[in-house]
């Protein structure tokens, strides 16, 4: 039973880590990572909290993203765990009035730990298997969505 | 256990094979794939596959060798659970890509998995899957060029991330 719970609290810390790198939360990433968590991304290696300082940093040179997580696959072995799971990374970027699509289908596999009452990535290695980029034509988005305090989440999900 | 906490491990068990089922077929891991069916399970996978639910695996991951790089990505489940059988619809959505003439060709698929399912000697497995195709495009792309360890095989990182579940 306490695998469950495991399972969906990293879960949980998987979503938020979109979250974080979506609406520039740099709180909320770095409490994804335990303090020593080491990262390899493409183009980064470090640590996961300075992944998150550089990535949201790195991400106001877009104009919108959307990073979205669907098969998430858990092993628990007591207060450690092994997870893969698959993201669609989708990011527009605006250039000599043109908008580019950047489009990433990539995995995210992730070694976690429980410490101190709560589960952390100890490290994470992102996986590229496709990724494309094209010229694109934007359709209107939501006026209200916006990457800091103000967007409306913030009101619906106090506490988080 | 309470039955409705016993429905949600098993509903979370089903899950887990549907999201194995991907990982099977992206890492072209036959054995994986062949775990998640029953022995009398039956794919209908319209014109590219009738028969063997099994076999479906190998037809599959034999397809891919032809690709560059492939991903299967599922995202809405729901479940229907009555007792030992249940029945499943997933979204899938498939991207693949292969080079022809010099030209990166990229496929998209976005479908269904109709699933049946039946927990025998204590195991869940697939006894029928039915796959729906919605629609589905082919286009030449520009490959963002992002250097990664990923592979197909067993060299794959993720194998040393999830000793567990192989």
């Amino acid at each position: 039973m306490s695998d469950w719970t495991a399972r969906l609290e990293i879960t949980e810390q998987l979503y938020r880590y979109c979250r974080s790198v979506d609406r520039l939360d740099v709180a909320l990433g770095h409490g994804v990572f335990h303090e020593d968590a080491q990262v390899v991304f493409p183009d980064f290696t470090g640590t996961g909290r300075g992944w998150i300082d550089h990535i949201c940093e790195a991400h106001k040179a877009f104009t919108g993203h959307s990073h979205q997580v669907t098969n998430v696959l858990i092993a628990v072995d007591g207060d450690r765990a092994g997870s893969e799971s698959y993201v669609t990374a989708v990011l527009h970027r605006a250039e000599d009035g043109k908008v580019f699509r950047h489009t990433f289908q990539a995995r995210y596999v992730d070694r976690w730990s429980h410490r101190e009452g709560r589960w952390a990535i100890d490290a994470r290695e992102c996986l590229v298997d496709l990724g494309t980029l094209a010229e694109v034509t934007e359709l209107p988005g939501s006026a209200r969505s916006r990457r800091d305090a103000d967007d409306p989440s913030h009101a619906v999900l106090k506490g988080l | 256990m309470t039955d409705a906490v016993s429905q949600l491990m098993d509903k979370a068990a089903i899950r887990d094979l549907i999201h194995t089922y991907c990982r099977a077929v992206d890492r072209l891991d036959v054995e994986l794939g062949h775990s998640i069916w029953h022995d009398d399970g039956v794919a209908d996978y319209g014109a590219f596959y009738q028969g063997p639910g099994r076999q479906v695996i190998d037809a599959i991951c034999k397809s891919h060798e032809s690709l560059d790089s492939h991903s299967h990505q599922v995202t809405n489940i729901l479940l229907r659970l009555e007792n030992t059988r249940a029945w499943s619809e997933s979204y899938v959505t498939g991207t693949m890509r292969r080079t022809h003439e010099g030209k990166v060709i990229q496929i998209g698929v976005w479908g269904r998995y109709l699933d049946a399912w039946e927990k025998q000697g204590g195991r869940w497995g697939l006894v029928k899957r039915e796959v729906m195709y919605d629609h589905d495009e082919v286009r030449e792309v520009t490959p963002a060029g992002q250097p990664s360890r990923a592979t197909r095989g067993s060299d794959d990182p993720s194998f040393a991330y999830l000793p567990g579940a192989r």
